[in-house]
């Protein structure tokens, strides 16, 4: 009975330590500053409206040639996790729609692009705006930022990190539930001993 | 220089190490050319001639691009205008450009350039 109770104890122990390093990481994240920008239909788009969702928030340009590989990578994560609370956002820094446009059908991007501005672009870069693209964001359910890259990255690393921040709350959920169990059992442990 | 004459007119720029900017021909339309244009003034422009474009190829294309790298020279051949008022002036041209390193790009940049005449 004893060795089961400190077992038990060391368990809950762990587990509250998983649950305080989950939480404690997840809150220092930076929070993802909202916008209002109008997408290709002319519909208005805000960050908020992605909350619980993992979002990967992307600034490139037509003209960029590093931003033009990552699209392809961005177009299949957002057709093959969109069921999972995933969705890409492009944010263009093209002067206007016109060369958009027709960039968006040759490419068959199948997520929401809208048009930038100086607002969103200094929320996200400070005072000199997003400098360098591709500019790229992932931004956990909670709306905070989970990294920031400043130019292109091994698309692995992306989907790496994607799969991590889906699997955050997922993991966060069975943790808490495996919590409530494991303190359901040091409970009745700890009143056997 | 004199009513009706011609000039050239070599302007040299330098892209840091490591940067490159497309060439006035890049193979992509999406991708933004090297550009000099003129205002009208005492000079007019006949031709510019660019750079040699470099074929290059880097970890984010698939094909090699046309660029430039390091120093390059934009020549343009100036006529100087029969009607063109004696004395100083000043032409301005713009050159546009956009950069890239073979990670990222940065926007396209206009430099405006000063170019100081004396017609007799």
């Amino acid at each position: 009975m004893l060795r089961f109770g400190w077992v038990a104890a060391v368990a809950v122990a762990l587990l509250l330590g998983i649950m305080m390093w989950r939480s404690s990481s997840a809150a220092a994240r930076d929070a993802a500053p909202d916008f209002s920008l109008k997408d290709v239909n002319g519909s208005t788009v805000h960050l908020h409206d992605y909350r619980g969702k993992v979002v990967v928030l992307d600034f490139w340009a037509t003209y960029c040639e590093p931003c033009q590989m990552e699209v392809p990578w961005f177009t299949q994560f957002e057709r093959e996790k969109r069921n999972r609370g995933f969705a890409v956002l492009g944010i263009s820094l093209d002067d206007d729609w016109s060369p958009v446009r027709p960039f968006l059908k040759q490419f068959g991007v199948n997520y929401r692009v809208m048009l930038s501005d100086r607002q969103t672009e200094k929320s996200y870069g400070g005072q000199e705006g997003i400098e360098a693209i591709p500019t790229t964001f992932l931004i956990d359910r909670a709306g905070h930022i989970y990294k920031r890259h400043v130019g292109l990255v091994p698309r692995k690393e992306f989907e790496n990190d994607i799969d991590t921040l889906l699997g955050d709350s997922a993991g966060a959920t069975r943790a808490s539930s495996i919590t409530g169990a494991g303190a359901t059992r040091a409970n009745t442990a700890t009143h056997h001993l | 220089m004199k009513r009706g004459g011609t000039a050239e007119v070599k302007l040299t720029a330098t892209l840091n190490e490591g940067f490159h900017a497309n060439s006035h021909t890049p193979k992509d339309e999406n991708l933004i050319p090297l550009k000099l244009t003129w205002e009208p003034g005492a000079l007019v422009a006949k031709d510019i001639v660019y750079p040699k474009p470099q074929m290059e190829k880097y970890s984010f294309s698939e094909e090699p691009l046309s660029v430039v790298t390091g120093a390059f020279d934009l020549t343009t051949k100036f006529s100087v205008a029969p009607n063109a008022a004696p004395g100083a002036s000043v032409v301005t041209g713009k050159l546009r450009y956009q950069a890239c390193n073979d990670r990222a790009c940065f926007a396209p940049k206009t430099v405006e350039v000063r170019l100081p005449v004396t017609v007799q």
